[in-house]
């Protein structure tokens, strides 16, 4: 087991290279300057291609990028352009928020989505079926700004349930932080609520096909005990792998849902990084969004022989 | 008459401030301002960022400001003399103003906060003609310039890259965006989040300038409210539900289709802050691009229809105007209105034909960061076509349009947008071939601006800045396409709050 964590480990490094070398140029070739965004538009061309020499933007590519990675290799992702402050040091400050978020919309679409796949496929063909897939055709179809403006518009503005927008952390109240989060949450949960269920409905169908639930069925067994005894822990390993998926995806910034809801998380600090170009930011940042959603996958992976003890990794 | 008429302004503005002023505001309270986006940094001479000075013009003073008028007047310095040959001037700094960390405001500080600006500031060649500064008391500071210039006060003055005045120990060796932030005004930075809210409370030891009334970012200032959240908000539609739920007190760029049904809530109050901002499009007159061609240029400021343009673009919050300068300023002229919103598509036909204009492609730049500029350019485009140009619209972000605007072969017209100058100084840098970034070149212009930025007197400097935007339609030297404002929208329970500029609550008191 642990030589295979090892080995696995190993294995991420070269996707966290080509993550690297793929987002560097991939920004460096968009155009924009950092320096010209910086000085603002009344800005000379002297003044912005000397203040692009201080940043070191003069330097070719390759020279900027062996520079970043060979500071990245030490632990430092430079300092942000804009933020004039460690890289790190944004992302971390962020992580609570966006980690708060992830579990959130994570739980509602595990409570939402797993249920519904699993009786629209014990109900198959039932009105509840067809009714669970159009909810969830529409859930992936759905753009999520349109959602969580709807959202604000019924439980904010016209019921007054819940704020419109905002974060407080949970060191400063439980009630408080779970008030701003339900909205962000379910907007972002829903889309993965309706991945999951039709993940979920898809793996049950073809469970309960198999010979050993006929044979459940045949022994006089009800149904409830059917899909739960002997279906639920075979299809275990699919949902666990979405839901893995889902909550590396949620883990990295839900970009459009931050900004719609004036959420200070992750998303939000690409986003502005982006608009302003600022490089070490956008880097570091891209970089730790792969690394987090690459470890999460190992760790759904690892996972896997509790589910299914036929898994072994020597 | 145009003497008389400024007296009369300033006579004006005086008299409703002082009503202001009088009004007796009433203290305490929270204001939640939903705004668009987080300051990158609350270090405001180190950034040109809105949000910077939106913020920090509440906790840093200026040594001297400018007032509801544009005009500069005292501020930490309640007084200072000209050398008769305009190089020498020396500041009278108030006594007994308090920094926020209890230290008094000494020349000293002065000093050492105008070394840094020039250190650290993006804007900091507004001081290069500052040969020397030297502190002569306490209370006394004297600054001496290389030649004599009538813009020197108004760049100590100016609000982007703010020059606040800061402890010397707090300005001696602070970098650019690391430095503490203390000044001396009504409030203090309490804390900063950033994109969850920035917070200043009233700073209780601040000491006003009494008997100066209240105007623009001068006078009397007091600090009602006793906290200030800056929160950005940067969906407009979350904003306006916002503002409606009550959670924000008070709300920036509100979309304009939205304004109609906010204007009928009863709790609220919305308005435009007019002028905002003027949209511009820029001709690339350098030698490869075919607006190098004057009668060319021409043909395209005849045949554009302005006026349409700002219908479809500004969320019914635009005017037409001709001047560089907005109507509210001293510095508004109506010269070459003759050439503004034309609108005349046969002209512009025959100067196309007399400039021998045989279907070459012309590049477009405008960009969707920016609304107004988006829209404005779908129709300049058609308007162009209809007109016989052909047209090649690139739509990029905003920083791509900067990018691609610095290589003058990529382009020939660029959308862009020219925010308050308080001093028309500040238009320099656009018309000199030393600095500009389209290729301007024009030695008339060029001396009319050397003319207006040496002199001292505002009457000559108004003459020559009325000479210089004749030659800026002659010359079409850009496109000013209109003035646009921005909507404003807050509770009925905020009192004092007059759209002027930027977000300022200074002044500013709840009622509930």
């Amino acid at each position: 087991m642990l030589r295979y964590t090892l080995s696995r480990m190993l294995g991420l490094i070269p996707t966290l290279i080509l993550v690297a070398l793929i987002s560097f140029f991939l920004i460096h070739l968009t155009p924009g300057d950092p320096a010209a965004v910086m000085l603002g538009v009344e800005a000379t061309p002297e003044r912005v291609a000397n203040l692009r020499a201080d940043m070191g933007l003069d330097q070719p590519l390759t020279v900027q990028f062996k520079d970043w990675v060979s500071s990245a290799l030490q632990g430092d992702l430079g300092n942000s352009f804009f933020l004039g402050r460690p890289v790190a040091e944004a992302l971390v400050e962020r992580l609570p928020a966006t980690f708060s978020l992830a579990v959130a919309a994570l739980l509602v679409a595990v409570i939402i989505g797993v249920p519904a796949g699993i009786i629209a496929a014990a109900r198959q063909n039932s009105v509840f079926d067809g009714s669970v897939m159009v909810i969830a055709l529409l859930g992936i179809s759905v753009p999520s700004f349109w959602l969580g403006l709807l959202l604000i518009l019924i439980f904010s503005v016209g019921l007054g349930w819940f704020p419109t927008g905002g974060y407080v952390p949970i060191s400063e109240g439980f009630v408080q932080h779970v008030k701003y989060l339900v909205l962000p949450a379910v907007s972002l949960g829903f889309m993965q609520a309706a991945l999951i269920a039709r993940m979920t409905r898809a793996s049950m169908l073809e469970v309960i096909r198999k010979d050993y639930i006929t044979t459940a069925r045949s022994k006089g067994q009800s149904e409830f005990v059917v899909v739960t005894k002997h279906a639920l822990k075979n299809i275990a390993i699919s949902v666990l792998t979405v839901v893995g998926m889902a909550f590396g995806i949620l883990l990295g910034g839900a970009v459009i849902v931050e900004t719609v809801f004036a959420y200070p998380g992750v998303g939000r600090l690409v986003v502005q990084a982006v608009t302003r170009r600022d490089y070490p930011l956008i880097q570091g940042a891209l970089l730790m969004i792969a690394s987090i959603y690459v470890i999460v996958n190992l760790v759904v992976d690892l996972l896997y022989p509790l589910f299914d003890p036929r898994i072994k990794y020597e | 008459m145009r003497k008389h008429l400024a007296v009369l302004l300033v006579l004006a503005v005086i008299l409703f401030s002082s009503v202001v002023a009088c009004a007796e505001g009433q203290y305490g309270g929270s204001l939640r301002i939903a705004t668009t986006t987080s300051p990158p940094t609350l270090d405001t001479m180190a950034n040109t960022h809105t949000a910077t000075r939106e913020i920090g013009m509440n906790i840093y003073e200026t040594i001297v400001a400018f007032n509801g008028n544009y005009e500069v007047v005292p501020m930490l310095a309640e007084s200072w003399d000209i050398s008769d040959d305009g190089l020498v001037y020396t500041f009278h700094l108030r006594e007994g103003v308090p920094f926020h960390n209890g230290d008094i405001m000494e020349a000293e500080d002065v000093k050492a906060s105008v070394e840094r600006y020039i250190a650290v500031s993006p804007m900091n060649d507004n001081l290069e003609i500052l040969e020397e500064i030297k502190v002569l008391d306490k209370h006394t500071v004297q600054m001496t310039i290389s030649r004599s210039s009538g813009a020197f006060l108004s760049n100590l003055a100016q609000p982007k890259s703010l020059l606040g005045i800061m402890p010397k120990e707090v300005a001696e060796g602070a970098e650019a965006r690391h430095v503490d932030i203390v000044g001396t005004g009504p409030y203090k930075l309490d804390e900063w989040i950033p994109d969850r809210h920035t917070k200043l409370s009233r700073f209780e030891d601040y000491v006003p300038f009494e008997g100066v009334p209240a105007s623009g970012f001068a006078g009397k200032k007091v600090a009602y409210i006793d906290e200030l959240y800056y929160i950005p908000v940067p969906e407009a539609g979350s904003r306006v539900a916002g503002l409606e739920t009550g959670e924000y007190d008070f709300a920036d760029f509100l979309p304009g289709m939205d304004v109609p049904y906010l204007k009928e809530q009863e709790q609220l109050v919305v308005e435009d802050l007019m002028p905002y901002t003027w949209v511009v499009v820029y001709l690339n007159h350098s030698e490869g691009s075919i607006f190098n061609n004057k009668t060319l240029r021409q043909a395209v400021q005849a045949g554009i229809d302005h006026e349409e343009i700002m219908i479809v673009s500004s969320d019914d919050s635009g005017r037409l105007d001709p001047g560089m300068y907005f109507n509210e300023q001293v510095w508004h002229s109506d010269a070459g209105a003759e050439f503004y919103n034309q609108n005349d598509p046969e002209k512009a036909k025959r100067l196309m034909e007399e400039a021998g204009y045989n279907g070459e492609e012309i590049v477009l730049l405008t960009n969707t960061d920016y609304d107004y500029m988006y829209k404005a350019g779908i129709v300049l485009e058609r308007q162009l076509t209809e007109l016989g140009f052909n047209v090649n619209m690139k739509v990029l972000d905003w920083p791509g349009q900067l990018d691609v605007r610095a290589d003058l072969s990529q382009w020939d017209l660029s959308f862009s947008s020219h925010s308050t100058r308080f001093d028309p100084v500040e238009n320099n840098n656009y018309f000199f071939p030393s600095t500009t970034f389209f290729g301007y070149d024009n030695p008339q212009m060029a001396d009319a601006l050397r003319r207006a930025a040496d002199h001292t007197l505002v009457e000559d400097r108004y003459a020559a800045y009325e000479e210089a935007q004749a030659i800026f339609y002659e010359d079409v030297a850009m496109l000013k396409l209109y003035d646009l404002g921005i909507w404003q929208g807050w509770q009925d329970h905020v009192k004092g709050y007059e759209p002027w500029y930027m977000l300022y609550f200074v002044n500013v008191w709840l009622d509930k």
